[in-house]
């Protein structure tokens, strides 16, 4: 024994001095899980499993649709551009544009 | 391996058996876990939820266990994982609501009616508050428990060396710690 260790027990001993309510050890609360406690609990993580992947599929569902509407308004928008453009060009410069360039 | 603790494993393992053997082992070591537990949780409550947590983690992980180690051993490994777990928790809760949860620790001893120390056996147990997990848990399976290192070697995975200076410093600090408050 060290040093430390006799000072430690000169001073405050080795007892425990913690105590229990009287006739805890006597009636022990502790009754195993019965199979289908268990199996509930199994069933609960695997609907766990089952709510994420029907909500990713929801989201992929919905979103694709929304991803292809926007590509389409993008090209549309891009279209009218170039046709107001046109539209705002004299014949010259629109004639210039074509036989100059290409 | 002594025959006993071999039947009891052949007992666990077997479906059969296997309740009944379950049942022994809960009446055989709950007393031991139980103040492995409390001495780190304080309070007796709390101390029985994570005894609850552990002999459900110790039935559901039956299957799992080979026997490698001593059955005691392998319960008292869960007790410790589960103790160490629960006091983390307490410490975050502590931290978001800007307390520490040492100075709590200290302040439920004080005011807990299911501890009957005397003046110094309150200092020791305060001094024991405060040093860090791994040292509180170190002292009190060497000084309490008179646990050899080897055991305490499998059950928190240290190696022997490593406990020894753990509970060095542990000692060191206690010392200190009861001698300026006589």
């Amino acid at each position: 024994m060290t040093q430390e260790e006799n000072q430690i027990k000169a001073i405050a001993g080795k007892r425990n001095p913690y105590k229990v309510p009287e006739g805890y050890f006597e009636h022990p609360t502790f009754r195993i899980p019965s199979p289908a406690e268990s199996g509930s609990r199994k069933k609960g993580r695997f609907h766990s499993y089952l709510i994420g992947a029907a909500a990713a599929a929801l989201i992929l569902l919905v979103s694709l649709p929304m991803i292809w509407w926007n590509h389409e308004q993008e090209l549309k928008a891009q279209e009218e551009y170039e046709l107001y453009l046109y539209s705002q060009m004299d014949e010259s410069t629109f004639y210039d544009l074509y036989f100059t360039n290409y | 391996m002594e025959l006993e603790e071999k039947a009891l494993i052949r007992s666990l393992q077997k479906s059969s058996t296997r309740e009944f053997a379950f049942t022994q082992l809960v009446r055989k070591y709950q007393e031991a876990l139980y103040w492995h537990i409390r001495k780190m949780v304080v309070v007796h409550e709390d101390a029985d939820d994570v005894l609850q947590n552990t002999l459900i983690k110790a039935w559901n992980g039956l299957d799992n266990f080979r026997g490698d180690s001593k059955v005691s051993t392998w319960l008292f490994k869960i007790a410790t994982n589960e103790t160490l777990s629960f006091l983390a928790q307490k410490k975050m809760k502590a931290a978001i609501n800007g307390e520490e949860y040492e100075t709590e620790l200290i302040a439920q001893l004080k005011a807990d009616s299911y501890f009957d120390g005397n003046e110094a056996e309150k200092k020791l147990q305060e001094a024991i508050l405060r040093l860090p997990e791994k040292q509180r848990l170190v002292f009190n399976m060497k000084y309490f428990d008179e646990m050899k290192y080897e055991e305490m070697e499998e059950i928190l995975g240290t190696s022997t060396g490593a406990l020894k200076a753990s509970y060095h410093h542990a000692t060191k600090k206690i010392a200190a710690y009861l001698t300026e408050s006589v």
